[in-house]
C-alpha cells in the first residue's frame, strides 16, 4: 500500500444506474438504490483506508458529465469536510440531477435522450483533473518517487455510443501515456468495447458483472486497493476483447475497412479522399480492402 | 600491536571532568588517547583486553569503570620494559558523550573479549582480516565480524538452516565478505529484535537471541520527545526530588491556558536564563502554590505553614507576568468576554454522521444509552403486535429516542449556555417548552442532518434517529413528529427533556427511578429489521424498494434517479450482508488462484482438495506443494531479499568497491532471475498459481534492481570494474 502518498481515484458515474426506467437496470435484478447504496459504501471504505486517499467523481449522463465530489484526503487544509464522502456526494448528486431535470424541462425535446452516456467528455475532464492532482500536491513535491499509479475507474450502465469512438480512444491513449489505469464496471446487458480497449491498453480490469448482487464485493476486492498494491494481488484476466473499430465515416463497428495511409483514419468504404486530412486517393489500383491497420493506399500527403 | 584492527572509536573524557579523548576498542586492547586541542592534556592510556576483569556501567550515566588485573597487566608491561603499576587491581572510570554511546562501546568491548577467551590464537591470527573475501568456511574469517565473534557466527550458523543457506551463497560463492554479510545480520537483528529474522526460523529457538544475549545490544526505541527534563527539584516538605519531563505538547498547553507563563517566557528566554532553568523556577513556583493551597486546605497555622510551604525562589518572574498579564486585561474591560465570544461552543456535526449508520452504529449507540435501549426494545414488543414500521418512527419520535447526533446536540447547547450564562439556559428552556418535537437551538450546525431531514420529507432536526428515517422513507413519515408526546409527561417527558437539552449536568440530578427489565428478545428486533430492510416493496414506508420497471417511482428518467437519491440516507447507509454466494463470485471474477482452487475443489474427491463445509473455507494452496519446491522457494526469496538489499547500500556506485560490490551483486540478481523466470514456467495447475503469486514480489525486486544496475552502467560508461 502507497500509504506515504495515498492513492488517487477518479469515478467516472454514469446517471443512467440511478435511473428506474434504465432498460438495464430490470435485467441487474438489483433497485438503483441499493447500487447507489453501494456505491456510496465504496466511497466510504476508500476514504476510510487512507486519510491520504484522494477521490473524485464525476457523474454525467448523455450530454453532460460534471465534478461532483473532490476530496483530497489530509492534505487539504479544509476542516468543513467531512471524513465520509457520501453525504456530501449525495447532496452534490441530488443537486444536479435537480438542476438537470430544471434543465431538461426548460427546453424540452420532442426527441427522446440518446441512452449513451458522455465517455469522451468524462475520460478527457477525469484525466485533466488527474494530471492537475498529480502535478499540484497539497503537500508540496511534484509526485516523485511515487509508488501507485492514478484510477480512473468507469461505472457505466449505458451502451457504447459509436459516435465517440474518435475521442474516447483518444483519452485512453492519452491515459495510457499518462500511466493512468483505467477500470471499468458495466452494468448493462452488453459489453463495452471501448471500456474493454481501455482496460486492456491501460492494465486496468474490466467487469460486466451478471447480477449486481455483488457490487459492493467487487467494487471491495479489486478498486478498493491501489495500483501498487493490485499488483502484489492475484488479480488477472483474460478477456476476450473486442478490438473492432468503428468507422470515421459512418461510425459503423467494422471488421475489414479501408485506412488512410496519411493520417490512418479508418473508412468502411473506399472513398476519393480522406475526409479527416483530406488526403486525395488515387482510384482504382491503390485502394483496397484490407484489414483495419493496414494501409490502403493513397497518393500525395509526403 | 600496529596492525591491530581498531573496532569501534568513541569520543570519552577520563573519568568525570578529567581530559578529553578517544575511547578505541581494538581486537586485542583498549586505548585511551587524548585529544589533540584539549585544554587539559592527558596520557595515552592503553589496556590489553587480556587483562580487563570486569566493567561496570552506571545507571543511566554514561561512565563506565573498567576493572584491570594488575598482574597481567604487570606481565604485559614487563614484556614492553616499563615500570609496574602499584595497586592489585586498577579502575579507570570513562565518561562517555551518551549512554548509546557507551552501551555501543562495551557491546564491542565485551564481544571482543568473548572472542579472546574462546580462540584467543585465531583471535590474534586472523583479526585483521576483517573486511576480506569470504573463506572456505564457517570456521574461518575474521575474529570479529558485525560485531559477532566466530563461536557466535558458527552458533548461529548451525542453528539457522536458512542464514547457513544464505551464507553459503553469499559468502561462499565470493559475492559479499564476511563483514558485510555479518553487517548486515547485525543491522536486521538490531532492527527486528527480538523478532530476529532468519535466525529464528530454522531451529524452532531463537538463535540469534541466544548468541547475543550475552552481550546483549541494546535496542534503541526511537527518539524521545522530551523537550526538557528536570531533576533535583526539592519538595520543602519531604525533601524529595522531583522528576519533571516536558513534552513540546505539555509546554505548548501550559502557554495556552496560561498567558502569564507565555509572557514570563517571552521575556526571560534565553537572554536571561537558559530554558532549563525557566522551567525548573516554573515547577517550583507550581509547588509553591500547591503547598500553599494544600496548607490552607489543613487549616495550619501560619507559622507551620510557612514552614510547610515550598520556597519560591525564582517565582517572581511568574508573579510579575501574572500582574503585568492582569493589568492589561484591567486595561482593556471587555477583552475577556470579547474572547469569549470569539469561542465556537458548537461541535461539527459532519463528523458525526457516520453515527447514524444503521446496524452497528444503533447497537453502539445504545450501549451508549442503555435506557434508551430498553425503551427501544420495549416499543419494538410493542410494535410486533401493530406491524406498523410507520408508528414505529411515531413511537420513537415520541419518546424523544434520538439518534447519536443529538448528543453532539446537547453538548452544543451545553457550550452555549456555560458560554452565554443563564440567559441561554432560560433561552433554551423556553424552545423546549414552545416547541418540544424539533428545531435545534441556534449554535447547533447540523446542516447536514437538517439537509438530510430536509430531503426525506421531515422537519429539520426532528428526533427519530436512523431507524425513523429509514422507515419514513421519501414521502410518507414526515409526520413523525407530529405524535410529540409533549403531553405525555411523566417519566418518558423528562428524560426526553433532560437529554434534549444536555443540561442535566448542571441541573438537581434527578432521583433514581429504577424500571424493572423488559428486554424483548432480541433476535425479534433483529428479524424485524432485517424485514424492513428486505421487505420494502410491501412495507408500507418503502424506502429501499424497488417497484420493478420504476413503476412505483413517481416518474421515469431524472425524476425517477431523484426518487431513488432521496430514498438513500447517505448518513445511514443500509449495506446488508451480502449473498455468500455473490460476494464469492465477485471475488473469483478475477482472481485465478482462488477460482482454480474452486474448480479443483468442484471436480471432486480426485483431487487433493478438502471437503468445504457450507462453501466456508478453502484449502491451504501451499499444502500440496511439495515441502522441497517451498524450502527452495523460500530459499531464493531470501537471497533475493538479501542480494538486494546489499545491492541498493552499495549505490551509487561512486568507487571501485562498491562498483565492484554492485556488480558481483549484479551477477547473483540476474542468476537469481532466471531461476525465478524457471520456477514461473514450470509451475503448472494450482500450485503453479501459488508459485507464481508467491513469486510476485521478489521478481518485483529483482527487475527494479536490475533496471537500476542498467542506469548505473550507464551513467558511469560501459560496464563497470569487476562486471563480467
Amino acid at each position: 500500500m502507497a500509504d506515504a502518498d495515498g492513492d488517487l481515484l477518479v469515478l467516472l458515474l454514469d446517471l443512467a444506474l440511478l435511473r428506474p426506467d434504465n432498460p438495464a437496470a430490470a435485467s441487474m435484478g438489483v433497485p438503483p438504490t441499493e447500487i447507489l447504496a453501494q456505491l456510496l459504501a465504496f466511497t466510504n471504505a476508500y476514504t476510510m483506508l487512507n486519510s491520504r486517499n484522494r477521490l473524485a467523481i464525476f457523474a454525467g449522463q448523455h450530454d453532460m458529465c460534471h465534478l461532483v465530489h473532490l476530496g483530497l484526503g489530509e492534505e487539504a487544509n479544509s476542516s468543513t469536510a467531512s471524513v465520509f464522502p457520501a453525504g456530501c456526494l449525495h447532496t452534490r448528486l441530488s443537486e444536479l440531477v435537480a438542476r438537470c431535470s430544471a434543465a431538461a424541462a426548460a427546453a424540452p425535446s420532442h426527441a427522446a435522450a440518446p441512452s449513451s452516456f458522455a465517455l469522451s467528455g468524462g475520460l478527457s475532464r477525469a484525466l485533466c483533473l488527474i494530471h492537475r492532482l498529480q502535478h499540484h500536491r497539497p503537500g508540496g513535491g511534484g509526485g516523485g518517487g511515487r509508488r501507485g499509479r492514478p484510477r480512473l475507474l468507469a461505472l457505466v450502465a449505458s451502451p457504447d455510443a459509436s459516435m465517440q469512438y474518435i475521442p474516447v480512444m483518444n483519452a485512453i491513449f492519452s491515459a495510457q501515456r499518462a500511466e493512468v489505469v483505467l477500470d471499468a464496471v458495466v452494468l448493462a446487458p452488453e459489453d463495452s468495447s471501448f471500456l474493454q480497449q481501455a482496460a486492456h491498453l491501460t492494465g486496468g480490469l474490466y467487469f460486466r458483472p451478471a447480477a449486481t448482487t455483488g457490487l459492493l464485493g467487487l467494487l471491495l476486492n479489486y478498486f478498493v486497493t491501489d495500483s501498487s498494491t493490485r499488483g502484489q494481488l492475484d488479480v488477472s484476466q483474460e478477456l476476450g476483447v473486442d478490438f473492432r473499430a468503428s468507422c470515421f465515416c459512418h461510425k459503423y463497428v467494422i471488421e475489414t475497412g479501408f485506412v488512410c495511409s496519411v493520417c490512418l483514419s479508418i473508412f468502411c468504404q473506399p472513398s476519393r479522399a480522406c475526409s479527416t486530412c483530406g488526403t486525395a486517393f488515387t482510384t482504382g489500383a491503390g485502394a483496397g480492402a484490407a484489414g483495419a491497420g493496414a494501409g490502403a493506399a493513397a497518393r500525395g500527403g509526403g | 600491536m600496529a596492525h591491530e584492527q581498531q573496532l569501534i572509536v568513541k569520543r570519552a573524557w577520563l573519568g568525570p571532568g578529567g581530559p578529553e579523548g578517544f575511547l578505541i576498542v581494538a581486537s586485542s586492547s583498549l586505548r585511551w588517547q587524548p585529544a589533540p586541542g584539549s585544554a587539559q592534556p592527558g596520557q595515552e592510556l592503553r589496556i590489553p583486553l587480556a587483562a580487563i576483569t570486569n566493567n561496570q556501567r552506571a545507571k543511566d550515566k554514561p561512565l563506565v569503570r573498567i576493572t584491570v588485573a594488575t598482574a597481567q597487566l604487570q606481565q604485559q608491561q614487563q614484556q614492553q620494559q616499563q615500570p609496574p603499576a602499584g595497586p592489585a587491581q586498577q579502575h579507570h572510570v570513562f565518561q562517555f558523550e551518551s549512554v548509546a554511546d557507551r552501551d555501543a562501546a562495551l557491546d564491542v568491548l565485551t564481544k571482543v573479549i568473548a572472542a579472546l577467551v574462546s580462540g584467543p590464537a585465531a583471535a590474534n591470527g586472523s583479526a585483521g582480516a576483517a573486511g576480506g573475501k569470504g573463506a572456505g568456511g564457517p570456521g574461518d574469517g575474521p575474529a570479529v565480524a558485525g560485531g559477532f565473534s566466530r563461536p557466535q557466527r558458527q552458533q548461529m550458523l548451525a542453528r539457522d538452516a536458512d542464514l547457513r543457506a544464505l551464507w553459503e551463497e553469499l559468502v561462499g560463492g565470493g559475492v559479499l565478505s564476511e563483514a558485510d554479510f555479518w553487517g548486515g545480520v547485525a543491522s536486521r537483528l538490531a532492527a527486528a529484535q527480538p523478532a530476529a529474522w532468519g535466525t529464528a526460523a530454522g531451529g524452532g529457538s531463537p538463535a540469534g537471541s541466544g548468541a547475543m544475549a550475552a552481550g546483549g545490544p541494546r535496542r534503541r526505541v526511537g527518539l524521545s520527545n522530551i523537550l526538557q527534563r528536570l531533576e533535583a527539584e526539592v519538595d520543602g516538605r519531604h525533601q524529595r526530588v522531583l522528576r519533571v519531563s516536558l513534552a513540546p505538547e505539555q509546554v505548548a498547553q501550559i502557554f495556552a491556558e496560561q498567558p502569564a507563563v507565555l509572557r514570563a517566557y517571552r521575556e526571560h528566554v534565553p537572554h536571561r536564563m537558559s530554558e532549563e532553568d525557566f522551567w525548573r523556577r516554573y515547577v517550583r513556583h507550581e509547588m509553591h502554590k500547591e503547598s500553599k493551597r494544600k496548607a490552607r486546605a489543613e487549616g495550619l497555622t501560619p507559622a507551620a505553614a510557612a514552614a510547610s510551604v515550598v520556597d519560591d525562589a525564582g517565582g517572581d518572574i511568574f508573579r510579575e507576568a501574572a500582574a503585568a498579564v492582569a493589568a492589561e486585561a484591567a486595561a482593556r474591560p471587555g477583552a475577556a468576554a470579547a474572547h469569549r465570544e470569539r469561542v465556537d461552543p458548537t461541535l461539527d456535526l459532519m463528523a458525526s454522521e457516520g453515527e447514524r449508520y444503521q446496524g452497528f452504529g444503533l447497537a453502539h449507540a445504545a450501549t451508549r444509552e442503555p435506557e434508551l435501549d430498553s425503551e427501544r426494545h420495549r416499543l419494538a414488543a410493542s410494535q410486533q403486535h401493530h406491524h406498523d414500521a410507520a408508528g414505529l418512527g411515531l413511537g420513537l419520535a415520541g419518546l424523544g429516542l434520538e439518534d447519536p447526533d443529538d448528543l453532539a446536540a446537547a453538548i452544543n447547547r451545553h457550550g452555549q449556555v456555560v458560554l452565554q450564562g443563564v440567559e441561554a439556559l432560560a433561552q433554551v428552556e423556553a424552545q423546549l417548552r414552545s416547541a418540544p418535537g424539533a428545531p435545534a437551538p441556534p449554535g447547533s450546525n447540523n446542516t447536514a442532518a437538517a439537509a438530510a431531514a430536509g430531503r426525506a420529507g421531515a422537519p429539520a432536526g426532528a428526533p427519530g434517529g436512523s431507524a425513523a428515517a429509514a422507515a419514513a422513507g421519501p414521502g410518507p413519515g414526515s409526520s413523525a413528529t407530529a405524535g410529540g408526546g409533549e403531553d405525555d409527561g411523566g417519566e418518558p417527558h423528562r428524560r426526553r427533556r433532560r437529554h434534549s437539552a444536555g443540561l442535566h449536568d448542571l441541573q438537581e440530578p434527578a432521583p433514581p427511578q429504577l424500571d424493572s427489565l423488559s428486554i424483548a428478545d432480541p433476535r425479534r428486533y433483529f428479524e424485524r429489521m432485517k424485514d424492513q430492510a428486505f421487505g420494502g416493496p410491501q412495507g408500507s414506508g418503502g424506502g429501499g424498494g424497488w417497484p420493478g420497471g420504476g413503476g412505483g417511482w413517481p416518474g421515469g428518467g431524472l425524476a425517477g434517479a431523484a426518487a431513488v437519491l432521496a430514498a438513500v440516507q447517505p448518513g445511514c447507509l443500509r449495506v446488508p450482508p451480502m449473498d455468500p454466494a455473490a460476494a464469492e463470485a465477485a471475488l473469483l471474477e478475477a482472481t485465478p488462484l482462488a477460482r482454480a482452487l474452486a474448480e479443483d475443489e468442484a471436480a471432486g474427491p480426485g483431487g487433493s482438495a478438502l471437503p468445504r463445509a457450507g462453501g466456508a473455507g478453502s484449502r491451504d494452496p501451499a499444502s500440496s506443494v511439495p515441502p522441497e519446491t517451498l524450502a527452495f522457494l523460500r530459499r531464493t526469496v531470501l537471497a533475493v531479499n538479501e542480494a538486494c538489499r546489499h545491492f541498493w547500500r552499495s549505490l551509487p556506485a561512486n568507487t571501485a568497491a562498491r562498483r565492484e560490490k554492485a556488480a558481483r551483486l549484479a551477477k547473483l540478481l540476474e542468476a537469481k532471475r532466471s531461476e525465478v523466470e524457471a520456477l514461473n514456467d514450470r509451475a503448472r495447475g494450482v500450485e503453479g498459481r501459488f508459485i507464481r503469486q508467491l513469486l510476485k514480489p521478489p521478481m518485483d525486486m529483482l527487475l527494479g534492481a536490475l533496471v537500476r544496475w542498467d542506469e548505473e552502467v550507464q551513467k558511469r560508461g560501459g560496464v563497470p570494474t569487476g562486471h563480467s
